[in-house]
């Protein structure tokens, strides 16, 4: 009777089950066409550069096309910003569960949820003010003579075509609400008998937080703090405002955030689209921004593999 | 005791205070050296007080006090900008006495509180407060300012007749008949407003929204009622993948598609349908760079993952019991699905649908290689636009070949006003609805 009732159900799947199916394998098939079409269309650059795209020089007039400044321009954008979002939304998600008091919790809570939905380009379009505002006076000498400003400047630039610092903190605006629910969740995951624990043996709730609450939920915290670099890895809006898209050269010194050095995202848009003028810009330049794309492609990848590894990892940790 | 810690409080309060300051102005550069001193004697009084009456020797405070002494003279020392070391800029000194007080203030508050509120256990969960505080305060400030920057430089130039006049820059040579003889005469048409932009991130919306919601449900669905674990695992990575992915290369991938398309097929209908078209007033059929379902086919990979997400939350929150109960007196699981589980899910999938809309109306990391100026009309089929990329367009329109950034450059804020309307009412239309979900019966 089961054997039979299997081979029907086989035999005869439901029309929902068939449509259902069809509808599941679009984004299978579009991740893979995306793959496909960034592995093909980098071909190009490929056979032309081989090795030399994971070089520090980018310099067409002489063949060199590294990517390693574009990479490290990725890296220090997202730095800057995790710097200042983590610990922010760390503190939000603490407030609003272990420290809160009366409405507090529930009010950074709805604050957070209506920030979320601030779109990028509102952040990007306030790259001018915040240059004007902060930048300016404290790191590009405004107000000064231009004679002392040359003086003082012989060797160096100022950061007034954007820099890195200025798209990292406007990038930190825009993880902040994307990072302190995800905290939240995770500090709220933390179960009520280890607090209870803690709390009976005579620790205040500081204590508790620091020794039991925070490595209780440091799986979920780190993997949060992941997809927080997965999302601002891929940012292209700020750091087009704010950076720019021209790939340069490695800073030196190495952590020099008021140079402007264009990550991976807005490098891609440099290079496949002119610049924002739209026209391809030629086959070679097209793909190696291509490539660039498959670079950013496989880091995220990479970035969000470590991210469900340690979700699955810690995932019934505390499962009684 | 409680006399000491009062005006310890109130002056590491104030180089807290004055910390916040200096990182937005540079007109308090007389004032950190002074605080930071009174910073060091009062925490020395207090060390000493401490070390007498309780007989404790604290480590912390001296080391308070000996760091507030060594930035005072530091701060002293430094001149105005710090050059040189290769580094690109000049750094005031405004920046250093700011990292200074803030990183002093703290600690020094929260101490100062503990022995202000007694030096209980209770104190001491009170005296983090500012630790937790201060940095919200700051990044709180900067969404403010935002906010304020917005508002006041875009409320003033927004007005109805803005938002219903569509925007136009168009001259073509119109054909006047003078004593039987042709004659060109060009015709200029320039109107300033928002009205396609506005009703493109609308279509964009919609559009977007009538294509995930097929696609998500249907991911959820089978994800959660039908795959297998292996399956199910590729979908559902697949689908976190889409989002996870960096905008710009799905954006990058529409750039290339376009051109293929209008390298192999100009003048086709595909050609057509995937760069969109419109007419100029004297009737030349023009193409666009891409048309708005071609856009929203694109947002709605990220839109997707939002509603699949959201449809497999809402099927595996329905109570077992219910389920069961609509099996046990016959239903088929076909009927239990489209009958139980769905309608179940609903609000679920109309909240994920929701926030999926606020992501299409801010979407501008796919579109903004694909999007103009919104001349040629809104409907499927013509150019994409939104209010997104009105923004965008503001800043880099010469680039891209037109004239906003031109006309209508001081426009930027009162655009961006109209779209934080349209997310941020979306978005709190999801959280509304989010709450009503988690009130529901959630089974025995």
């Amino acid at each position: 009777m089961m054997r039979r009732n299997k081979q029907q159900r086989k035999s005869n799947p439901s029309a929902i089950k068939i449509a259902a199916m069809i509808l599941a394998l679009i984004p299978v098939v579009a991740l893979l066409a995306i793959i496909t079409s960034l592995v093909l269309n980098s071909r190009t650059a490929i056979k032309t550069a081989g090795w030399g795209l994971l070089t520090a020089t980018f310099n067409p007039a002489g063949g060199q096309y590294g990517l390693l400044p574009a990479m490290w321009g990725t890296f220090l954008v997202v730095l800057v910003a995790m710097v200042i979002a983590a610990p922010v939304s760390l503190f939000l998600a603490i407030l609003a569960n272990d420290f809160s008091i009366g409405f507090l919790g529930s009010i950074i809570r709805w604050t957070i949820g209506i920030l979320s939905g601030i779109p990028p380009i509102i952040y990007a379009a306030m790259a001018p003010v915040f240059f004007l505002v902060f930048i300016g006076p404290k790191f590009a000498g405004a107000g000064l003579p231009e004679a002392t400003i040359l003086k003082m400047t012989q060797y160096s630039d100022l950061p007034i075509n954007g820099s890195t610092l200025l798209g990292g903190i406007l990038m930190s605006l825009l993880l902040i609400p994307f990072l302190s629910p995800l905290l939240d969740d995770a500090i709220k995951n933390v179960p009520h008998s280890l607090k209870e624990a803690s709390f009976s043996l005579g620790a205040d709730r500081w204590h508790t937080l620091t020794h039991v609450t925070l490595p209780a939920a440091v799986s979920g915290i780190s993997s949060a703090l992941m997809l927080g670099m997965l999302t601002g890895m891929g940012e292209a809006m700020i750091v087009a405002f704010a950076i720019g898209f021209e790939i340069g050269k490695i800073p030196q010194p190495l952590f020099d955030i008021l140079k402007a050095t264009a990550p991976l995202t807005t490098v891609i848009v440099g290079f496949s689209a002119g610049g924002f003028s739209l026209d391809l810009s030629g086959p070679l330049l097209t793909s190696i921004g291509n490539f660039a794309g498959l670079v950013l492609l496989l880091l995220s990848f990479a970035v969000l593999g470590v991210s469900t590894y340690l979700q699955s990892r810690f995932k019934n940790r505390f499962a009684s | 005791m409680k006399k000491i810690a009062i005006v310890a409080l109130l002056v590491s309060g104030a180089a807290l205070i004055l910390g916040c300051l200096s990182l937005g102005t540079n007109s308090l550069e007389a004032y950190p050296v002074p605080v930071l001193g009174i910073l060091f004697l009062t925490f020395a009084a207090l060390f000493v007080y401490i070390r007498y009456s309780r007989k404790e020797t604290k480590v912390a405070i001296v080391a308070i006090a000996m760091l507030a002494l060594a930035s005072a003279i530091i701060l002293k020392v430094l001149p105005e900008y710090l050059h040189g070391f290769n580094i690109n800029g000049l750094i005031y000194r405004s920046v250093i006495s700011a990292l200074l007080l803030i990183g002093l203030g703290i600690p020094a508050t929260c101490y100062s509180l503990f022995y202000f509120l007694g030096a209980t256990p209770r104190a001491r969960d009170f005296s983090r407060y500012p630790l937790l505080v201060l940095p919200i305060i700051l990044i709180a400030a900067a969404f403010i300012f935002i906010i304020y920057k917005i508002i006041a430089g875009g409320a003033p130039l927004l007005s109805w007749s803005l938002i219903i006049t569509p925007f136009k820059d168009q001259s073509w040579y119109k054909e006047v008949w003078q004593n039987g003889w042709p004659n060109f005469i060009t015709t200029t048409t320039l109107q300033i407003g928002l009205r396609n932009a506005i009703l493109g991130t609308f279509l964009l919306m919609g559009l977007t929204a009538i294509i995930s919601l097929p696609i998500g449900m249907g991911v959820g669905v089978f994800v959660h009622q039908y795959a297998g674990p292996r399956l199910g695992g590729v979908i559902r990575f697949s689908t976190t993948a889409l989002r996870a992915i960096s905008g710009i290369i799905l954006a990058i991938i529409a750039l290339s598609l376009i051109h293929a398309v209008s390298n192999s097929f100009h003048g086709t209908f595909l050609n057509y349908l995937v760069q969109g078209f419109g007419y100029y007033p004297n009737g030349k059929l023009l193409t666009g760079r891409s048309s708005f379902l071609f856009a929203s086919l694109f947002i709605s990979l990220l839109v997707i993952p939002i509603v699949a997400r959201a449809t497999e939350e809402g099927l595996t929150s329905l109570p077992k019991d219910i389920e069961e109960g609509s099996l046990a007196v016959g239903a088929s699981s076909e009927h239990t699905l489209t009958h139980i589980s769905l309608p179940w899910s609903l609000p679920n999938i109309i909240t994920g649908l929701v926030l999926g809309c606020a992501e299409a109306a801010g979407a501008l990391t796919i579109i903004f290689l694909m999007a103009g100026t919104g001349q040629l009309g809104v409907n499927p089929l013509s150019e994409t636009t939104s209010l997104a990329y009105f923004i965008f367009d503001t800043r880099f329109g010469t680039q891209m070949g037109d004239s906003v950034q031109y006309y209508m450059k001081s426009y930027e804020y009162t655009a961006a006003i109209l779209l934080l309307i349209i997310t941020v009412g979306l978005t709190v239309l999801a959280l509304v609805l989010k709450s009503k979900i988690t009130r529901r019966y959630k089974g025995a």
